[in-house]
Protein backbone atom coordinates (compact mmCIF):
# COMPACT_ATOMS: atom_id res chain seq x y z
CA UNK A 1 0.00 0.00 0.00
CA UNK A 2 1.67 3.27 -1.12
CA UNK A 3 1.86 6.07 1.26
CA UNK A 4 -1.19 8.39 -0.20
CA UNK A 5 -3.69 4.89 -0.23
CA UNK A 6 -2.77 4.64 3.61
CA UNK A 7 -4.05 8.26 4.27
CA UNK A 8 -6.95 7.43 2.59
CA UNK A 9 -7.34 4.43 4.81
CA UNK A 10 -6.57 6.50 8.19
CA UNK A 11 -8.72 9.74 6.73
CA UNK A 12 -11.93 7.29 6.13
CA UNK A 13 -11.48 5.10 9.59
CA UNK A 14 -10.84 8.47 11.36
CA UNK A 15 -14.19 10.03 9.96
CA UNK A 16 -16.16 6.46 10.80
CA UNK A 17 -14.96 7.21 14.12
CA UNK A 18 -15.33 10.62 14.03
CA UNK A 19 -19.69 10.21 13.27
CA UNK A 20 -19.81 8.33 16.72
CA UNK A 21 -17.32 10.67 19.37
CA UNK A 22 -18.88 13.59 20.90
CA UNK A 23 -17.93 17.13 19.62
CA UNK A 24 -14.18 18.42 20.56
CA UNK A 25 -13.29 18.79 24.36
CA UNK A 26 -12.48 22.30 25.26
CA UNK A 27 -11.33 23.69 28.56
CA UNK A 28 -14.29 25.78 29.61
CA UNK A 29 -17.01 22.97 28.64
CA UNK A 30 -15.24 19.83 29.93
CA UNK A 31 -12.23 19.94 31.68
CA UNK A 32 -12.90 23.09 33.67
CA UNK A 33 -15.38 20.62 35.93
CA UNK A 34 -13.15 17.95 36.34
CA UNK A 35 -10.76 20.19 37.49
CA UNK A 36 -13.19 21.66 40.19
CA UNK A 37 -14.32 17.79 41.06
CA UNK A 38 -11.12 16.58 41.24
CA UNK A 39 -8.05 18.24 41.35
CA UNK A 40 -9.14 22.19 43.13
CA UNK A 41 -9.67 20.66 46.79
CA UNK A 42 -6.08 20.40 46.91
CA UNK A 43 -4.31 22.63 43.67
CA UNK A 44 -5.73 26.06 44.70
CA UNK A 45 -3.62 29.07 45.99
CA UNK A 46 -2.22 27.85 49.29
CA UNK A 47 -3.36 24.49 49.34
CA UNK A 48 -1.83 21.08 49.99
CA UNK A 49 -0.61 20.87 46.02
CA UNK A 50 2.58 22.56 44.66
CA UNK A 51 0.51 24.64 42.63
CA UNK A 52 -2.69 25.79 41.82
CA UNK A 53 -5.26 24.79 39.02
CA UNK A 54 -7.66 27.55 39.04
CA UNK A 55 -7.22 28.88 35.56
CA UNK A 56 -6.49 28.05 31.94
CA UNK A 57 -3.53 29.21 31.84
CA UNK A 58 -2.23 27.84 35.23
CA UNK A 59 -3.79 24.29 33.47
CA UNK A 60 -2.17 24.69 29.60
CA UNK A 61 1.17 25.58 31.62
CA UNK A 62 0.94 21.87 33.08
CA UNK A 63 -0.87 20.17 30.17
CA UNK A 64 1.90 17.49 30.36
CA UNK A 65 1.98 17.05 34.00
CA UNK A 66 -2.21 17.34 33.60
CA UNK A 67 -2.13 14.34 31.22
CA UNK A 68 0.60 11.76 32.39
CA UNK A 69 -0.40 11.81 36.45
CA UNK A 70 -4.31 11.33 35.11
CA UNK A 71 -3.20 8.61 32.78
CA UNK A 72 -0.44 7.06 35.05
CA UNK A 73 -3.06 6.98 38.56
CA UNK A 74 -0.90 8.67 40.11
CA UNK A 75 -3.38 11.76 40.91
CA UNK A 76 -5.85 12.06 42.69
CA UNK A 77 -2.73 10.82 44.83
CA UNK A 78 -3.77 7.58 45.87
CA UNK A 79 -3.00 4.21 44.37
CA UNK A 80 -4.75 2.69 47.65
CA UNK A 81 -8.00 1.01 46.43
CA UNK A 82 -10.62 -1.05 48.19
CA UNK A 83 -13.10 -3.68 47.34
CA UNK A 84 -15.08 -3.32 50.53
CA UNK A 85 -15.11 0.70 51.28
CA UNK A 86 -14.29 3.67 50.25
CA UNK A 87 -10.81 4.86 51.64
CA UNK A 88 -11.15 8.78 50.47
CA UNK A 89 -13.44 11.49 49.63
CA UNK A 90 -12.89 11.81 46.16
CA UNK A 91 -13.14 9.14 44.02
CA UNK A 92 -10.15 8.73 41.31
CA UNK A 93 -10.61 9.79 37.69
CA UNK A 94 -13.42 7.81 35.48
CA UNK A 95 -12.29 6.69 32.33
CA UNK A 96 -14.38 8.84 30.15
CA UNK A 97 -12.94 11.71 31.97
CA UNK A 98 -9.78 10.30 31.10
CA UNK A 99 -10.85 10.21 27.68
CA UNK A 100 -11.91 14.28 27.43
CA UNK A 101 -7.91 14.74 29.31
CA UNK A 102 -6.31 12.98 26.96
CA UNK A 103 -8.37 14.07 23.72
CA UNK A 104 -8.19 17.57 24.93
CA UNK A 105 -4.50 17.45 25.21
CA UNK A 106 -4.03 15.57 21.40
CA UNK A 107 -6.10 18.74 20.33
CA UNK A 108 -3.47 21.51 22.01
CA UNK A 109 -5.60 22.09 24.31
CA UNK A 110 -8.52 24.35 23.21
CA UNK A 111 -9.84 26.81 25.72
CA UNK A 112 -12.98 27.59 24.54
CA UNK A 113 -15.27 30.40 25.90
CA UNK A 114 -13.51 32.53 28.20
CA UNK A 115 -14.03 32.03 31.79
CA UNK A 116 -13.50 33.25 35.87
CA UNK A 117 -10.86 31.50 37.59
CA UNK A 118 -12.26 28.57 39.67
CA UNK A 119 -13.12 30.02 43.39
CA UNK A 120 -11.11 29.32 46.39
CA UNK A 121 -12.38 26.82 48.91
CA UNK A 122 -12.74 28.72 51.87
CA UNK A 123 -10.05 27.89 54.67
CA UNK A 124 -11.77 26.92 57.50
CA UNK A 125 -11.42 28.17 60.86
CA UNK A 126 -12.27 25.57 63.17
CA UNK A 127 -12.56 26.91 66.96
CA UNK A 128 -13.24 25.12 69.85
CA UNK A 129 -17.27 24.45 71.63
CA UNK A 130 -18.83 21.71 73.54
CA UNK A 131 -18.33 19.25 70.55
CA UNK A 132 -15.16 20.49 69.04
CA UNK A 133 -11.93 20.48 70.65
CA UNK A 134 -8.85 23.04 68.87
CA UNK A 135 -5.43 23.11 69.63
CA UNK A 136 -2.88 24.94 67.79
CA UNK A 137 0.29 22.83 68.33
CA UNK A 138 4.02 22.64 67.32
CA UNK A 139 4.57 25.87 67.25
CA UNK A 140 8.62 26.36 66.94
CA UNK A 141 9.21 23.12 65.38
CA UNK A 142 10.40 23.11 61.96
CA UNK A 143 10.49 20.81 58.67
CA UNK A 144 13.99 20.81 57.67
CA UNK A 145 14.23 21.98 54.17
CA UNK A 146 16.09 19.00 52.32
CA UNK A 147 15.64 15.37 52.88
CA UNK A 148 13.60 12.81 51.13
CA UNK A 149 11.65 12.85 53.83
CA UNK A 150 11.37 13.78 57.40
CA UNK A 151 9.44 12.83 60.71
CA UNK A 152 8.39 15.47 63.20
CA UNK A 153 7.40 14.00 66.77
CA UNK A 154 6.49 15.97 69.76
CA UNK A 155 3.83 15.63 72.57
CA UNK A 156 1.04 17.42 73.55
CA UNK A 157 1.78 19.19 76.72
CA UNK A 158 -1.26 20.77 76.82
CA UNK A 159 -3.25 17.09 77.45
CA UNK A 160 -1.58 16.39 80.20
CA UNK A 161 -3.79 14.95 83.16
CA UNK A 162 -6.90 15.27 81.27
CA UNK A 163 -9.95 13.31 81.05
CA UNK A 164 -11.62 13.17 77.09
CA UNK A 165 -13.55 11.45 74.93
CA UNK A 166 -12.26 11.82 71.42
CA UNK A 167 -14.67 10.82 68.59
CA UNK A 168 -12.61 11.54 65.70
CA UNK A 169 -9.58 13.47 64.63
CA UNK A 170 -8.21 15.50 62.01
CA UNK A 171 -5.26 18.22 61.16
CA UNK A 172 -4.90 20.91 59.56
CA UNK A 173 -1.00 21.67 58.91
CA UNK A 174 0.43 25.33 58.65
CA UNK A 175 2.45 23.95 55.92
CA UNK A 176 0.31 22.15 53.63
CA UNK A 177 2.24 21.12 51.08
CA UNK A 178 5.35 19.44 53.41
CA UNK A 179 3.26 17.58 55.63
CA UNK A 180 1.90 13.95 53.78
CA UNK A 181 0.56 12.17 57.34
CA UNK A 182 -0.04 12.42 60.86
CA UNK A 183 -0.32 9.79 63.51
CA UNK A 184 -1.66 10.78 66.85
CA UNK A 185 -0.40 7.86 69.46
CA UNK A 186 -1.88 7.08 73.18
CA UNK A 187 0.53 6.65 76.01
CA UNK A 188 -0.75 4.79 78.81
CA UNK A 189 0.95 5.38 82.45
CA UNK A 190 4.02 3.34 82.81
CA UNK A 191 4.55 2.74 78.67
CA UNK A 192 7.66 3.82 76.27
CA UNK A 193 6.63 6.91 74.23
CA UNK A 194 4.54 5.31 71.53
CA UNK A 195 6.77 5.99 68.48
CA UNK A 196 10.34 4.44 67.85
CA UNK A 197 12.97 5.61 65.31
CA UNK A 198 10.86 2.67 63.02
CA UNK A 199 7.02 2.97 63.81
CA UNK A 200 4.35 3.04 66.32
CA UNK A 201 4.88 0.20 69.09
CA UNK A 202 2.68 -2.37 68.98
CA UNK A 203 -0.44 -2.23 70.67
CA UNK A 204 -0.65 1.59 70.73
CA UNK A 205 -3.81 3.34 70.51
CA UNK A 206 -3.93 5.58 67.45
CA UNK A 207 -5.33 7.88 65.16
CA UNK A 208 -4.44 9.04 61.57
CA UNK A 209 -4.93 12.02 59.30
CA UNK A 210 -3.36 12.15 55.39
CA UNK A 211 -4.23 14.86 53.11
CA UNK A 212 -7.09 13.91 50.34
CA UNK A 213 -8.24 10.78 52.75
CA UNK A 214 -11.34 9.96 54.77
CA UNK A 215 -11.02 10.91 58.78
CA UNK A 216 -10.52 8.95 61.03
CA UNK A 217 -13.23 7.71 63.24
CA UNK A 218 -13.84 5.92 66.59
CA UNK A 219 -13.20 6.98 70.05
CA UNK A 220 -10.29 7.05 72.11
CA UNK A 221 -11.02 7.68 75.88
CA UNK A 222 -8.44 9.84 77.76
CA UNK A 223 -7.58 8.76 80.84
CA UNK A 224 -6.27 11.23 83.83
CA UNK A 225 -2.30 9.80 83.11
CA UNK A 226 -2.63 9.84 79.47
CA UNK A 227 -0.20 11.11 77.22
CA UNK A 228 -0.21 12.11 73.31
CA UNK A 229 2.35 12.23 70.51
CA UNK A 230 1.83 13.49 67.30
CA UNK A 231 3.97 12.13 64.59
CA UNK A 232 4.16 14.09 61.32
CA UNK A 233 5.92 12.61 58.38
CA UNK A 234 6.86 15.23 55.83
CA UNK A 235 8.40 15.69 51.98
CA UNK A 236 10.75 18.60 52.67
CA UNK A 237 10.15 21.22 50.06
CA UNK A 238 13.22 23.40 49.84
CA UNK A 239 12.93 25.03 52.07
CA UNK A 240 12.00 25.34 56.05
CA UNK A 241 8.78 25.14 57.05
CA UNK A 242 6.78 25.15 60.48
CA UNK A 243 5.76 21.45 61.47
CA UNK A 244 3.09 23.03 63.10
CA UNK A 245 -0.75 22.57 63.04
CA UNK A 246 -4.25 22.67 63.96
CA UNK A 247 -5.54 19.48 65.82
CA UNK A 248 -8.99 18.81 65.72
CA UNK A 249 -10.98 16.92 67.69
CA UNK A 250 -14.66 16.34 67.95
CA UNK A 251 -15.94 14.97 71.30
CA UNK A 252 -17.43 11.65 71.10
CA UNK A 253 -18.65 9.17 72.24
CA UNK A 254 -18.89 7.85 68.15
CA UNK A 255 -18.55 4.09 66.81
CA UNK A 256 -17.24 2.72 69.97
CA UNK A 257 -13.97 2.07 71.60
CA UNK A 258 -11.17 1.07 69.23
CA UNK A 259 -8.29 -1.52 69.66
CA UNK A 260 -5.47 -2.26 67.76
CA UNK A 261 -3.85 -5.53 66.17
CA UNK A 262 -0.48 -5.32 64.95
CA UNK A 263 0.24 -7.69 61.66
CA UNK A 264 3.66 -8.83 60.87
CA UNK A 265 5.32 -8.34 64.33
CA UNK A 266 7.81 -11.42 64.07
CA UNK A 267 11.19 -11.91 62.41
CA UNK A 268 11.61 -12.18 58.37
CA UNK A 269 14.89 -12.88 56.18
CA UNK A 270 15.48 -11.62 52.98
CA UNK A 271 18.38 -12.96 51.20
CA UNK A 272 20.46 -10.03 48.94
CA UNK A 273 18.86 -9.77 45.44
CA UNK A 274 16.20 -11.26 46.62
CA UNK A 275 12.21 -10.98 45.51
CA UNK A 276 9.82 -12.12 48.36
CA UNK A 277 6.45 -11.76 50.22
CA UNK A 278 5.83 -11.32 53.73
CA UNK A 279 3.37 -12.69 54.87
CA UNK A 280 1.12 -13.22 58.17
CA UNK A 281 -2.46 -13.63 58.89
CA UNK A 282 -4.72 -13.08 62.32
CA UNK A 283 -8.01 -15.04 62.64
CA UNK A 284 -10.74 -13.13 63.93
CA UNK A 285 -11.97 -15.05 67.54
CA UNK A 286 -15.23 -12.94 67.38
CA UNK A 287 -16.90 -10.37 64.81
CA UNK A 288 -15.05 -7.12 64.72
CA UNK A 289 -15.66 -3.60 62.84
CA UNK A 290 -12.32 -2.90 60.94
CA UNK A 291 -12.36 1.39 61.56
CA UNK A 292 -8.48 2.04 59.53
CA UNK A 293 -5.56 0.56 58.47
CA UNK A 294 -2.26 1.94 59.46
CA UNK A 295 0.92 -0.08 57.31
CA UNK A 296 4.22 0.93 57.93
CA UNK A 297 6.93 0.03 55.08
CA UNK A 298 9.94 1.53 53.85
CA UNK A 299 11.70 1.87 50.60
CA UNK A 300 12.27 -2.04 49.74
CA UNK A 301 8.55 -2.25 50.16
CA UNK A 302 6.64 -2.45 46.17
CA UNK A 303 3.14 -3.21 47.15
CA UNK A 304 0.68 -4.07 50.09
CA UNK A 305 -2.37 -5.85 50.46
CA UNK A 306 -4.63 -6.84 53.22
CA UNK A 307 -6.80 -9.64 52.41
CA UNK A 308 -10.22 -10.74 54.01
CA UNK A 309 -10.75 -14.76 53.78
CA UNK A 310 -13.70 -16.06 54.76
CA UNK A 311 -16.15 -19.20 53.40
CA UNK A 312 -17.59 -16.46 51.25
CA UNK A 313 -14.01 -16.00 49.58
CA UNK A 314 -11.64 -13.54 49.00
CA UNK A 315 -11.88 -9.62 49.33
CA UNK A 316 -9.15 -7.01 49.06
CA UNK A 317 -9.50 -4.85 52.46
CA UNK A 318 -6.53 -2.65 50.87
CA UNK A 319 -4.45 -2.46 48.33
CA UNK A 320 -1.43 -0.30 47.87
CA UNK A 321 -0.03 -0.63 44.08
CA UNK A 322 2.52 1.45 44.39
CA UNK A 323 3.73 1.91 47.79
CA UNK A 324 5.37 5.59 48.61
CA UNK A 325 7.14 5.30 51.89
CA UNK A 326 7.50 9.46 51.62
CA UNK A 327 3.72 9.95 50.97
CA UNK A 328 1.75 7.18 52.98
CA UNK A 329 -2.21 7.65 53.37
CA UNK A 330 -4.68 7.10 55.72
CA UNK A 331 -6.67 4.11 55.45
CA UNK A 332 -9.67 4.91 57.01
CA UNK A 333 -12.82 3.30 56.12
CA UNK A 334 -15.64 5.83 55.38
CA UNK A 335 -17.92 3.14 57.21
CA UNK A 336 -16.60 0.24 59.74
CA UNK A 337 -16.08 -2.62 57.56
CA UNK A 338 -18.11 -5.66 59.68
CA UNK A 339 -15.87 -8.89 59.27
CA UNK A 340 -17.54 -12.45 61.02
CA UNK A 341 -15.73 -14.54 63.51
CA UNK A 342 -13.57 -17.22 61.85
CA UNK A 343 -12.28 -14.48 59.02
CA UNK A 344 -8.82 -15.02 57.93
CA UNK A 345 -6.81 -11.27 57.44
CA UNK A 346 -3.90 -11.60 55.67
CA UNK A 347 -1.45 -8.88 55.65
CA UNK A 348 1.27 -9.13 52.54
CA UNK A 349 3.73 -7.21 51.12
CA UNK A 350 5.56 -7.44 48.12
CA UNK A 351 9.49 -6.81 49.26
CA UNK A 352 12.36 -6.40 46.09
CA UNK A 353 15.64 -6.15 48.27
CA UNK A 354 17.75 -4.77 45.51
CA UNK A 355 18.49 -1.31 43.59
CA UNK A 356 16.16 -2.57 40.75
CA UNK A 357 12.90 -1.95 42.95
CA UNK A 358 10.79 0.89 42.11
CA UNK A 359 11.88 2.80 45.31
CA UNK A 360 14.65 1.34 46.49
CA UNK A 361 17.18 3.27 43.85
CA UNK A 362 19.71 3.68 47.13
CA UNK A 363 19.25 0.60 49.17
CA UNK A 364 22.73 -2.11 49.00
CA UNK A 365 21.15 -5.50 48.49
CA UNK A 366 22.21 -6.68 51.92
CA UNK A 367 20.04 -9.42 54.17
CA UNK A 368 17.24 -7.94 55.17
CA UNK A 369 15.66 -8.61 58.90
CA UNK A 370 12.13 -7.53 59.12
CA UNK A 371 11.21 -7.47 62.42
CA UNK A 372 9.81 -5.65 65.75
CA UNK A 373 13.37 -4.12 66.65
CA UNK A 374 14.14 -0.82 65.87
CA UNK A 375 16.73 -1.53 63.89
CA UNK A 376 14.87 -3.84 61.76
CA UNK A 377 13.24 -2.84 58.75
CA UNK A 378 9.35 -2.74 58.21
CA UNK A 379 6.63 -5.21 57.61
CA UNK A 380 3.59 -3.94 60.23
CA UNK A 381 0.50 -3.22 59.41
CA UNK A 382 -1.43 -1.74 62.72
CA UNK A 383 -5.24 -2.52 62.27
CA UNK A 384 -7.95 -0.48 64.66
CA UNK A 385 -11.11 -1.86 65.12
CA UNK A 386 -13.97 -2.19 67.42
CA UNK A 387 -15.14 -5.47 68.94
CA UNK A 388 -18.28 -6.34 68.49
CA UNK B 1 6.08 1.31 9.73
CA UNK B 2 6.81 0.00 13.40
CA UNK B 3 10.46 0.38 13.04
CA UNK B 4 9.54 3.92 11.81
CA UNK B 5 7.56 4.25 14.87
CA UNK B 6 10.16 2.94 16.56
CA UNK B 7 12.87 5.27 15.53
CA UNK B 8 10.77 8.42 16.29
CA UNK B 9 10.53 7.65 19.74
CA UNK B 10 13.85 7.57 20.29
CA UNK B 11 14.20 10.82 18.29
CA UNK B 12 11.87 11.92 21.54
CA UNK B 13 14.48 10.90 23.95
CA UNK B 14 17.37 12.58 22.19
CA UNK B 15 19.17 15.23 23.82
CA UNK B 16 18.98 17.85 21.37
CA UNK B 17 22.50 19.13 20.44
CA UNK B 18 24.30 21.96 21.49
CA UNK B 19 25.56 25.46 19.55
CA UNK B 20 28.59 25.09 18.67
CA UNK B 21 28.87 28.64 18.32
CA UNK B 22 29.58 31.14 20.89
CA UNK B 23 26.36 32.84 21.31
CA UNK B 24 25.46 36.48 20.83
CA UNK B 25 25.18 38.30 24.12
CA UNK B 26 21.31 39.52 25.62
CA UNK B 27 21.23 42.41 27.69
CA UNK B 28 18.06 42.24 30.08
CA UNK B 29 17.35 43.61 33.16
CA UNK B 30 17.33 41.52 36.33
CA UNK B 31 14.52 42.03 38.67
CA UNK B 32 16.07 44.12 40.87
CA UNK B 33 16.59 46.46 38.00
CA UNK B 34 19.74 46.22 36.95
CA UNK B 35 20.79 45.45 33.33
CA UNK B 36 22.63 42.22 32.64
CA UNK B 37 24.94 41.11 30.14
CA UNK B 38 24.07 37.56 29.37
CA UNK B 39 26.79 35.27 29.25
CA UNK B 40 28.59 37.78 31.29
CA UNK B 41 32.50 37.91 31.22
CA UNK B 42 33.44 35.93 34.05
CA UNK B 43 34.96 32.88 33.52
CA UNK B 44 31.76 31.16 33.58
CA UNK B 45 28.22 31.84 33.50
CA UNK B 46 25.68 29.52 35.21
CA UNK B 47 22.32 29.96 34.00
CA UNK B 48 19.59 28.25 36.84
CA UNK B 49 16.15 27.79 34.88
CA UNK B 50 13.31 27.82 37.63
CA UNK B 51 9.79 28.11 38.29
CA UNK B 52 8.39 30.26 41.87
CA UNK B 53 5.76 27.11 42.14
CA UNK B 54 7.86 23.93 40.62
CA UNK B 55 7.95 21.65 43.09
CA UNK B 56 11.09 19.86 41.89
CA UNK B 57 13.46 22.53 41.18
CA UNK B 58 12.34 24.15 44.63
CA UNK B 59 13.25 21.01 46.26
CA UNK B 60 16.71 21.55 44.28
CA UNK B 61 16.82 25.29 45.81
CA UNK B 62 19.28 24.18 49.10
CA UNK B 63 21.93 22.39 46.77
CA UNK B 64 21.52 24.87 44.25
CA UNK B 65 22.41 28.08 46.98
CA UNK B 66 25.65 25.76 47.69
CA UNK B 67 26.55 25.38 44.14
CA UNK B 68 26.70 29.85 43.98
CA UNK B 69 27.94 29.69 47.67
CA UNK B 70 31.48 27.11 46.45
CA UNK B 71 31.73 28.53 43.21
CA UNK B 72 30.82 32.31 43.24
CA UNK B 73 34.91 32.72 44.81
CA UNK B 74 36.10 31.10 41.79
CA UNK B 75 35.11 33.39 38.95
CA UNK B 76 31.58 31.64 38.36
CA UNK B 77 28.83 33.87 37.73
CA UNK B 78 25.12 32.94 38.46
CA UNK B 79 21.71 33.81 37.62
CA UNK B 80 18.25 32.46 38.32
CA UNK B 81 16.30 32.69 34.93
CA UNK B 82 12.32 32.42 36.23
CA UNK B 83 10.79 31.10 33.06
CA UNK B 84 7.05 31.96 34.05
CA UNK B 85 5.97 34.90 32.15
CA UNK B 86 2.79 35.69 34.04
CA UNK B 87 4.95 36.11 37.45
CA UNK B 88 5.86 39.71 38.93
CA UNK B 89 9.69 40.68 39.37
CA UNK B 90 8.45 41.01 43.28
CA UNK B 91 7.70 37.39 42.94
CA UNK B 92 10.76 36.40 41.72
CA UNK B 93 12.66 38.50 44.90
CA UNK B 94 10.47 37.01 47.21
CA UNK B 95 10.99 33.46 46.10
CA UNK B 96 15.16 34.27 45.88
CA UNK B 97 14.90 35.74 49.44
CA UNK B 98 12.61 32.58 50.86
CA UNK B 99 14.80 29.75 49.20
CA UNK B 100 17.98 31.60 50.22
CA UNK B 101 19.66 32.26 46.58
CA UNK B 102 21.77 34.56 46.44
CA UNK B 103 22.32 35.93 42.82
CA UNK B 104 20.65 37.91 40.75
CA UNK B 105 17.10 36.56 39.46
CA UNK B 106 15.69 36.84 35.87
CA UNK B 107 12.01 37.44 35.22
CA UNK B 108 12.53 35.87 31.60
CA UNK B 109 8.85 37.12 30.25
CA UNK B 110 9.99 36.69 26.53
CA UNK B 111 11.69 33.50 26.74
CA UNK B 112 14.90 35.18 25.42
CA UNK B 113 17.12 33.44 27.86
CA UNK B 114 15.30 30.33 27.67
CA UNK B 115 15.88 30.50 23.72
CA UNK B 116 19.67 31.29 24.18
CA UNK B 117 20.04 28.44 26.66
CA UNK B 118 17.82 25.96 24.56
CA UNK B 119 16.02 25.36 28.55
CA UNK B 120 13.21 22.92 28.54
CA UNK B 121 12.48 22.14 32.07
CA UNK B 122 12.94 23.75 35.58
CA UNK B 123 15.37 23.17 37.00
CA UNK B 124 18.03 23.09 34.81
CA UNK B 125 21.87 24.46 34.39
CA UNK B 126 23.13 25.87 31.51
CA UNK B 127 26.93 26.55 31.24
CA UNK B 128 28.70 29.54 29.23
CA UNK B 129 32.73 30.30 28.71
CA UNK B 130 33.71 33.38 28.92
CA UNK B 131 34.26 33.32 25.49
CA UNK B 132 30.31 32.72 25.03
CA UNK B 133 30.42 29.22 24.16
CA UNK B 134 27.84 26.53 25.60
CA UNK B 135 29.61 24.15 27.82
CA UNK B 136 27.16 22.10 29.80
CA UNK B 137 23.88 21.92 29.35
CA UNK B 138 21.16 19.66 31.56
CA UNK B 139 20.63 18.35 35.11
CA UNK B 140 22.06 20.07 39.13
CA UNK B 141 22.27 16.14 39.92
CA UNK B 142 20.53 12.39 39.73
CA UNK B 143 18.52 13.23 42.86
CA UNK B 144 15.37 12.82 41.04
CA UNK B 145 14.79 10.10 38.45
CA UNK B 146 11.43 10.09 37.83
CA UNK B 147 8.39 12.19 38.44
CA UNK B 148 7.49 11.39 42.17
CA UNK B 149 10.63 9.25 42.63
CA UNK B 150 13.74 10.71 44.67
CA UNK B 151 16.71 9.45 45.56
CA UNK B 152 18.08 9.76 49.61
CA UNK B 153 21.35 11.70 48.08
CA UNK B 154 22.38 12.02 44.04
CA UNK B 155 25.05 9.82 43.10
CA UNK B 156 25.84 11.70 40.38
CA UNK B 157 26.82 15.55 40.77
CA UNK B 158 26.77 16.37 36.94
CA UNK B 159 27.24 19.98 37.32
CA UNK B 160 29.39 20.41 39.66
CA UNK B 161 31.96 17.90 37.65
CA UNK B 162 31.23 19.86 35.02
CA UNK B 163 32.44 23.29 36.59
CA UNK B 164 35.37 21.13 38.55
CA UNK B 165 37.16 19.99 34.86
CA UNK B 166 36.23 22.88 33.15
CA UNK B 167 37.46 25.29 35.97
CA UNK B 168 40.68 23.14 36.06
CA UNK B 169 41.14 23.70 32.61
CA UNK B 170 39.97 20.16 31.04
CA UNK B 171 37.44 19.06 28.54
CA UNK B 172 33.90 18.51 30.42
CA UNK B 173 33.47 15.02 29.83
CA UNK B 174 29.66 14.78 29.92
CA UNK B 175 28.30 18.17 28.60
CA UNK B 176 25.38 17.59 28.10
CA UNK B 177 22.66 15.37 30.52
CA UNK B 178 18.83 14.82 30.70
CA UNK B 179 17.18 17.20 32.97
CA UNK B 180 13.98 15.88 34.80
CA UNK B 181 11.27 18.85 35.80
CA UNK B 182 8.37 20.78 34.99
CA UNK B 183 8.07 21.58 31.53
CA UNK B 184 8.73 25.11 30.47
CA UNK B 185 5.51 25.38 28.03
CA UNK B 186 6.22 27.75 25.23
CA UNK B 187 4.94 31.35 24.86
CA UNK B 188 1.68 31.95 23.14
Amino acid sequence: MNGFARLGLVIAIGSLWGAQEPKSPTFSEDIRPIIQKKCLPCHQTNGMGPFALQTFDQVKRRGDLVRLVSLTGQMPPTDARSDVESLTPHQPLDSRELKIIQEWYRLGMPEGKKMSPLPQTPTLKPESSSKRLVVHVGRGQVIPAEGRYATVVYRLSSFSGKQLNLKTFAFQPDSPQAVKQVVLAVQRKGQPVPFTSTGIRSGTTYATWAAGFNLWRGDIELKKEDRLWIRLSTVPTGKQEPASGLVIFDRGPGLGQVQTQTLGNRTFRVEPEQLAVLRDEWVLASDIDLVSVLPEARFVTDQIRLIAKDDQGERNLLMVHTWDATWPGAYNFLRPVRLKKGTTIVYEASITNSKHGHAAVDEKSTLLLFGPKPTDELFWCHLNYISR
Amino acid sequence: MISALVSSLLIGFQLKPMPVQPVAPVSISDAAGIVRQVPTKQKATVLFFVATDCPIANRMAPELGRIVRTYQPKGVSFLFVYVDPSQSKKQVLDHLKEYKLNAPGILDTKHRLVDLGGATVTPQAVVFAGTGKMVYRGRINDLFLEHGRSRNVPQTQDLRVALDQFLAGKKIAVPQTPALGCTIPPLD
